[in-house]
């Protein structure tokens, strides 16, 4: 169910790097793009948190969560023009320390790919860690299809002992994945910048 | 700092290379990546930062290089300007073609993208699409069909019997799977054709909403890999009232054929919709990327004409560097010659003219050098010479005075050089006579003269012996007079010592032998023949003998004197007070029969010299017995004793003065009267005052005599001050 599952003890280096070169290239096209009002338009996109919750099992702490996406104008337009897109569930199992940097043990990056396809006049969600794939006719259930994580095995080893963990959670749309003219626009769009904030919470031994 | 590391490095014409290569190929993989490669796609952004980053990087050389530029210009550095114009022609040059394709580029690239759209092919897809529905549609009726008899055919079957029920059902009706789901969603019982699928593809969520509405579903759906499913779902209605709704999917395989098409017309339709959706992002995409070559190729022929414009200014400049060196005389500067055309050719001639210079320069320092050598051993001649040398221009204006003339003539040479003869009198009364010798003789026009000047000046009686010479030839000095002369005095005086000395052995020698035989002879005449002569011939024997005896006498007393002149004196010269000496002599002719009045004036009270006390009484019972002499029988006779210190700080002397108001010194004898044997006296040896000189003279000091206009006569005699005087007063003044 999970393609990708690490223990590691630093910080997401390669998601920092990413989101520096983002950065650099988005105030690189905002200094150069002369034409502001074109990529500022319609209703943003916003990813947010809905239901999260974790239980424990004897073979070990399982999550499920749910994230509500809605499509900024831009994308929803993209979608619509069969434009693939990528959303990312960053799912990350911190340990805390009292007094150095809380370090990531375990992380996970589901991977939901979301397309229109115009036989079937149906959405497409893929998921692309476990090869899965559903149809929607509706857009809203495509999308709430795409927001979902579901039954998802932390770790096999119980978190109530030891240190202390928290859990935190963030979605986000991933411009890298879209097709090369459109990722400029992306670069300097606010449209298309649709990245929720890391929701984290503590777990209760 | 960090501009002049840009600035050395960007000047290197092979790293430039190297980094315009490198833009240029990240440039291309740029474009292939906006082309949607596979390859570079994800490496857009890192190829577009390396190429904003290449574009900052030319952006602020050539800043720098104008900066460079302007600063240049403002210093007014050679070749700065012609730098500008040369730069500034080069980038309009550039601009302007590449600004033109630039322009023509962006249309052909907007009508370019625009035209792989035509609304034709869109709308020949559209209706391949709508084709593809309709065709599915009426297979799609049928398989719905289908289900709902199969349903019916379920409605009735008993709960045990489902699954064989829903094998029947599926072999006859062709499906892929057969599925009864239970209204809570969970599978009841299911029917596959492929074995290995024991897992039943579940319906979504929301197709089962419709289920409990009591309504149909029927739709494609792309099933993972194994392509297009047409998914039928039916509510089976049972008759009994307490029994569950169960749904009833059925999935059907759509034939592979048709399955093919209508997928290939999906993709077609698909990536034409895609396509056409990124035309535009496309062409803001292509735009950049083009703009981002024309600003690197601005900035690179801006770096290049920077860089050429340098290449061909340098010699211009170096020239113009090395001129202005030469300009400040230094001809050693040499460039060196790069090319072979006409710059080079300049160069070439500019460093032979330099080394002309230079060499003529060489020359002329020489010949200056031997000239300066030459004239440094004239003066070295002329300060050594014992004669004194002063030379004039025509003008006479004085050119040159060596050590010796001023030394003898008392002036400082540095005063007067540059500056007319004239000015010797004027700022030296005491040099009047040899100004006023030369001036006559310029005037009178004697090309070469010799005349012996007396001078009367501070140290002293003075004897010049000139001669004047005045240059011939042609030329600036022309006309011009050159005055050699030798102070002579000493020499006179030696002269005149040794004739008078002569004069005196002679007399003492040739004389005052004979004058003792002649007494004697005179006495014995007189003691053997006066007692035997009458009384008569007795008194004029006694007469004629006391007459040769008194004479003899004062013949001898008259050639001692004269030898006692003529000795050169043993001087015990000691410091001593003027004044005091001069109180002692006059106590001594204070007496109460003397009828003179006697007046001393002694200002130089605490004046020192150095002096032979015994000369100095000498001289001083000489003078007043003189003017005693000269004041006899007149009323109201009177002398005046004085002493006073003249002249300035330097050169202070005193003055003694004895003057009385008799009959004074007559015009005729005035100019000889020191000399021995002049006097004006009936009686008087005429030594007196020739001694007075002598003393004077072996004193280092000068003596004069004048009449006054009222009659009486003054001499004055002026003695050096002693060094312990000086030294004394010093001290005075601290105190």
């Amino acid at each position: 169910m999970f393609a990708e599952a690490r223990l590691a003890g630093t910080l997401p280096v390669s998601w920092v790097a990413a989101l520096i070169r983002r950065r650099a290239v988005v105030l690189l096209l905002s200094a150069v793009c002369c034409s502001p009002s074109q990529v500022c338009a319609g209703h943003p996109g916003i990813i947010k948190l809905e239901d999260a919750h974790t239980w424990r099992i004897d073979d070990g702490e399982y999550l499920e969560a749910q994230f509500s996406i809605e499509l900024s104008s831009g994308a929803e337009e993209a979608v619509r023009n069969a434009v693939p897109l990528l959303f990312e569930l960053q799912v990350q199992v911190v340990e805390i320390h009292t007094w150095l940097w809380d370090s990531v043990d375990i992380e996970f990056t589901e991977q939901r790919q979301l397309q229109y396809h115009a036989l079937s006049e149906s959405y497409q969600v893929k998921d692309l860690n476990a090869g899965t794939q559903g149809n929607y006719s509706r857009l809203d259930d495509a999308l709430r299809a795409a927001g979902k994580i579901k039954n998802m095995l932390l770790t096999e080893q119980p978190l109530d002992r030891g240190p202390d963990y928290s859990i935190r959670l963030r979605g986000s749309l991933d411009v890298e994945s879209l097709p090369t003219p459109v990722r400029l626009i992306a670069y300097i769009s606010s449209d298309w910048n649709m990245v929720s904030k890391w929701y984290k919470w503590q777990l209760v031994r | 700092m960090a501009a002049g590391a840009i600035a050395r490095v960007g000047f290197g014409i092979l790293p430039m290379l190297v980094l315009f290569a490198l833009l240029l190929v990240s440039l291309t993989l740029l474009s292939d990546a906006t082309h949607n490669s596979e390859r570079f796609g994800q490496m857009y952004s890192m190829l577009l930062l390396i190429n904003a980053a290449g574009l900052v990087f030319l952006a602020a050389l050539v800043i720098v290089n104008i900066i460079g530029l302007i600063r240049q210009q403002r210093m007014n550095v050679p070749g700065a300007r012609m730098t500008s114009r040369l730069v500034v022609m080069f980038v309009v040059l550039t601009v302007v073609p590449v600004s033109i394709v630039y322009y023509f580029s962006l249309q052909f690239l907007q009508r370019g993208i625009d035209s792989w759209f035509d609304v034709r092919i869109e709308q020949g897809l559209e209706d391949a699409l709508d084709l593809s529905h309709a065709a599915l549609d009426v297979r799609l009726a049928d398989i719905l069909n289908l289900t709902v008899h199969m349903a019916e055919n379920l409605s009735d079957a008993a709960p045990a019997t489902l699954s064989l029920t829903l094998y029947d059902q599926r072999v006859r009706s062709g499906a892929a799977e057969l599925t009864l789901i239970g209204g809570d969603g969970r599978i009841v019982a299911s029917s596959s054709s492929d074995i290995s699928d024991i897992i039943p593809d579940q319906p979504a969520s929301e197709m089962l909403m419709l289920m409990r509405n009591r309504k149909h579903y029927i739709g494609l759906d792309p099933i993972g890999d194994s392509g297009l499913f047409a998914r039928a779902l039916v509510p089976v209605l049972s008759s009994r009232s307490d029994s569950e709704v169960y749904t009833l999917q059925a999935l059907y395989e759509v034939s592979e054929r048709f399955s093919l098409l209508a997928e290939s017309v999906q993709s077609a339709y698909t990536r034409y919709k895609e396509l056409s959706y990124l035309r535009t992002p496309l062409k803001f995409s292509y735009s950049l990327t083009l703009s981002i070559v024309l600003v690197l190729s601005l900035l690179a022929a801006i770096w290049a004409a920077f860089h050429s414009a340098r290449r061909l200014v340098a010699p211009v400049r170096d020239l113009a560097d090395a001129t202005h060196a030469v300009a400040e005389g230094d001809y050693s500067k040499r460039l060196s010659v790069a090319s072979e055309d006409e710059l080079g050719f300049l160069v070439r001639s500019f460093n032979d003219m330099t080394r002309r210079l230079a060499r003529s320069r060489e020359q002329t320092v020489r010949a200056q050098q031997q000239i300066e050598g030459q004239r440094a051993y004239l003066e070295a001649v002329l300060a050594n010479l014992s004669s004194g040398v002063i030379s004039m221009s025509a003008d006479s204006v004085v050119r040159a005075i060596n050590r010796t003339a001023s030394k003898s003539l008392g002036i400082d040479a540095r005063q007067f050089l540059g500056r007319e003869m004239a000015s010797f009198a004027s700022e030296h009364a005491h040099l009047a006579p040899f100004v006023d010798a030369v001036t006559r003789h310029r005037s009178q026009g004697d090309n070469s003269w010799q005349e012996e000047i007396a001078l009367l000046g501070a140290s002293g009686h003075q004897v010049l012996m000139c001669r004047g010479t005045v240059l011939g030839g042609q030329g600036k000095r022309a006309g011009g007079l050159v005055i050699v002369f030798d102070d002579v005095t000493t020499l006179i005086q030696a002269q005149r010592d040794a004739a008078w000395g002569e004069v005196a052995r002679r007399l003492a020698h040739e004389i005052k032998n004979p004058l003792t035989p002649i007494q004697l002879s005179a006495e014995r005449i007189r003691r053997r023949y006066l007692a035997s002569m009458d009384a008569e011939e007795a008194e004029l024997l006694d007469r004629a003998t006391h007459t040769i005896v008194n004479q003899v006498d004062a013949m001898k007393k008259m050639v001692n004197a004269f030898s006692e002149y003529a000795k050169a004196p043993n001087l015990n010269m000691v410091v001593m007070n003027l004044n005091q000496l001069v109180q002692e002599v006059l106590d001594l002719y204070r007496s109460s029969d003397l009828e003179v009045q006697l007046i001393e004036q002694l200002d130089a009270d605490n004046d020192l010299i150095e002096g032979d006390a015994g000369r100095l009484r000498q001289l001083l019972h000489n003078l007043i017995k003189n003017a005693l002499e000269a004041v006899r029988g007149m009323p109201e006779a009177r002398i005046i004793v004085s002493t006073c210190r003249v002249g300035g700080m330097e050169n202070s002397q005193i003055e003694l003065c004895v003057e009385d108001n008799g009959p004074g010194f007559e015009a005729r004898v005035l100019e000889n009267i020191f000399e021995p044997y002049v006097s004006t006296k009936p009686k008087g040896s005429g030594l007196g005052l020739a001694i007075v000189k002598k003393i004077v003279e072996e004193h280092g000091g000068t003596i004069s005599a004048e009449s006054g206009e009222a009659g009486g006569a003054l001499v004055r005699i002026r003695l050096l001050l002693s060094a312990e005087n000086s030294l004394l007063s010093d001290k005075q003044v601290l105190s």
